[in-house]
């Protein structure tokens, strides 16, 4: 009888373990079966030609990389800088009992929904973005500016990934060995020589890694995007003359186009098959990206330091 | 020499004020949120809009009834799928960790917590709701349950990682079976820890749109019914059914005025909830684990 249940157990342990396991490829499979119509159509042309055409079924999807590629750059161009620097402040100058409660607030930004990022993108963040640039874009390039656009789209992800690198930097710098800093600060160093080189010197690599794992997050952002990036199918028209008006032109993503499309498409169509497609690539980018912010900073390495220190 | 005394005094000043600003430019849009929902959102605050379903437009008293219960369905339904399945994993990855597959096996749970919303959206389309061409509570119960699913394991393995081994010793030395020792003593050690990792994975799949929109889709109709006559209510799982974010995105780009406003009262009522589990959650589930 005892044998019997300890044998039930195991199994029924090794099952949720190996389904587990399944699911992923599932997904991964399912997709691509699904984006085959669109695969041997176009093949991997798709993702180089920037025609989407739905009425004539041609389909390529370079806008939209270019899209996610832009929007998340932005994104980490704003909020990698920001992160380090709210990270340096929480651990370093503050007094333990606020650090914790600041770093409390720097997480709750996480667990805001992106639907409601996205509702603040489209009646605050957009509106300001309109007033202030308007008439300035109009007078330097002759061209209208509606606030939605490719810029607020990064400026979105850019508040919506800072937590995650936040969180992930404060973890770091918290590990990091004292005895740097304190031996820089006994050498006569300001405090921030002392961080410079104690904290700052010795996390680099890390801080890569931490900032890719907000890159993963901002790659597949679907909602706030959506709302804010205005929805444009193509390129700007004359780009070439003023690569600048990208920025403030509406384009979409491959988040938000899939978000955009899901509804409009045909069951069986080819138009389906290529939102697959453009879902397939986007799961393999942002599991590239995952696979690789991982090894940089696993979070094992952290607590075998930690150890190493106490010892 | 002088000069540069200043210079690095100068430096120091510049470092801190600089973090300070940074930390301030972070938190600025919390705040700015906060007070967008709060001065938008409390006029359309009655009870009315809690208890009613969506109205054609131009039809007074539109709500978020039937999208509140919709929510709470579906998250339910999501949890008793992720949640017995997540502990199990928790248990594998902590207590079986040497073996080659479990590493593996990290790796995929790893991989899925970091999947995008929208995949598992368009994934959970594919499987449930092409082949019956419907859009069905259970379609979008099972996208959430995926998303909901690693952040379980990984709390779980965490706390039992952090468990001292000499409990689990114990318990085996005194001849108590495996599954008892992990089920009965390492899990219920750990019970705070995983409660918190459950209500906060709870409310961040509450808050999930992306994968909703193409799987449970929305409706104007409540998801039970009560009909004359008959004993239990019946449950419209097989239907589209309507939820809160996904509400809230509807009401937002109608391009409305009057349903705006409900976007952002739902959209109060949505943030509010969520900042309580996390706040709760945080303050007494980790005393708890402390103590």
């Amino acid at each position: 009888m005892k044998k019997k249940a300890e044998k039930t157990y195991a199994v029924l342990v090794r099952t949720a373990g190996f389904l587990q396991i399944f699911l992923l490829f599932a997904i991964a499979g399912v997709l691509f079966r699904e984006s085959r119509p669109a695969l041997s159509q176009f093949h991997f042309n798709f993702f180089v030609s920037s025609s989407w055409d739905p009425v004539n079924e041609i389909f390529g999807g370079l806008v939209f990389v270019v899209g996610t590629l832009a929007t998340s750059l932005i994104a980490l161009l704003i909020a990698v800088p920001l992160s380090l620097l709210s990270a340096l402040f929480v651990t370093q100058y503050v007094p333990k009992g606020l650090s914790s409660t600041l770093a409390f607030l720097v997480s709750l930004l996480a667990a805001v929904p992106s639907i409601i990022y996205g509702l603040w993108g489209v009646f605050v963040l957009v509106p300001f973005l309109r007033n202030n640039l308007e008439g300035l874009l109009n007078r330097w390039f002759a061209f209208n500016f509606f606030g939605v656009s490719v810029l607020s789209a990064g400026l979105i992800l850019a508040i919506m990934i800072i937590p995650t690198i936040t969180s992930l930097t404060r973890e770091l710098f918290r590990a990091t060995p004292e005895i740097y800093k304190e031996c820089a600060l006994a050498l006569g160093s300001t405090r921030w020589e002392a961080i410079h080189y104690g904290v700052l010197g010795i996390s680099w690599r890390s801080l890569f890694g931490a900032s890719l794992l907000g890159l993963g997050r901002a790659l597949g952002e679907t909602m706030a995007v959506t709302m804010v990036i205005g929805n444009a199918n193509r390129f700007p028209p004359n780009l070439g003359e003023h690569p600048f008006k990208y920025l403030f032109s509406p384009s979409n993503t491959m988040a938000s186009l899939i978000a955009n499309e899901y509804g409009e498409a045909m069951a069986g169509s080819v138009h389906l098959s290529s939102l697959f497609l453009i879902g397939l690539g986007l799961l393999v980018v942002s599991l590239v990206t995952n696979a690789i912010a991982r090894a940089i900073v696993s979070e094992r390495k952290i607590v075998k330091q930690k150890r190493a220190l106490k010892a | 020499m002088k000069i540069r005394k200043h210079w690095r005094r100068a430096k120091n000043h510049a470092g801190k004020f600089a973090c300070g600003f940074g930390l301030m430019l972070v938190l600025y849009p919390l705040g700015s949120i906060l007070y967008h929902l709060l001065k938008r959102g409390l006029p359309g605050l009655s009870l009315d809009f809690f208890i009613s379903s969506p109205k054609p437009l131009g039809v007074p008293g539109s709500g978020i009834g039937n999208a509140l219960l919709g929510s709470f369905m579906i998250v339910t339904m999501s949890a008793f799928i992720a949640v017995p399945w997540g502990v199990f994993l928790g248990v594998i990855l902590s207590q079986y960790s040497k073996k080659k597959w479990v590493r593996f096996l990290r790796y995929t749970v790893d991989l899925q917590l970091s999947l995008p919303s929208i995949v598992v959206g368009i994934f959970a389309y594919a499987v449930l709701v092409e082949p019956f061409r419907k859009f069905s509570a259970h379609s979008g119960a099972a996208a959430l349950s995926i998303l909901l699913l690693p952040v379980v394991a990984r709390t779980t393995e965490e706390g039992l990682r952090a468990l001292p081994i000499q409990i689990k010793e114990a318990a085996l030395a005194l001849g108590i079976p495996t599954w008892r020792v992990h089920i009965n003593i390492l899990l219920r050690a750990i019970r705070p820890i995983v409660m918190a990792g459950i209500f906060l994975g709870l409310a961040r799949i509450a808050g999930e749109t992306a994968p909703l929109l193409f799987t449970a889709f929305s409706s104007s109709r409540w998801p039970i019914d009560w009909q004359e006559g008959s004993q239990l209510p019946s449950f419209h799982l097989t239907e589209p059914i309507s939820t809160l974010p996904v509400q809230i995105f509807q009401y937002a780009s109608s391009g409305f005025d009057e349903w705006r406003q409900k976007a952002w009262t739902g959209a109060m009522v949505l943030v509010f909830w969520i900042m309580l589990v996390n706040i709760a959650t945080k303050t007494y589930f980790n005393k708890g684990a402390k103590g």
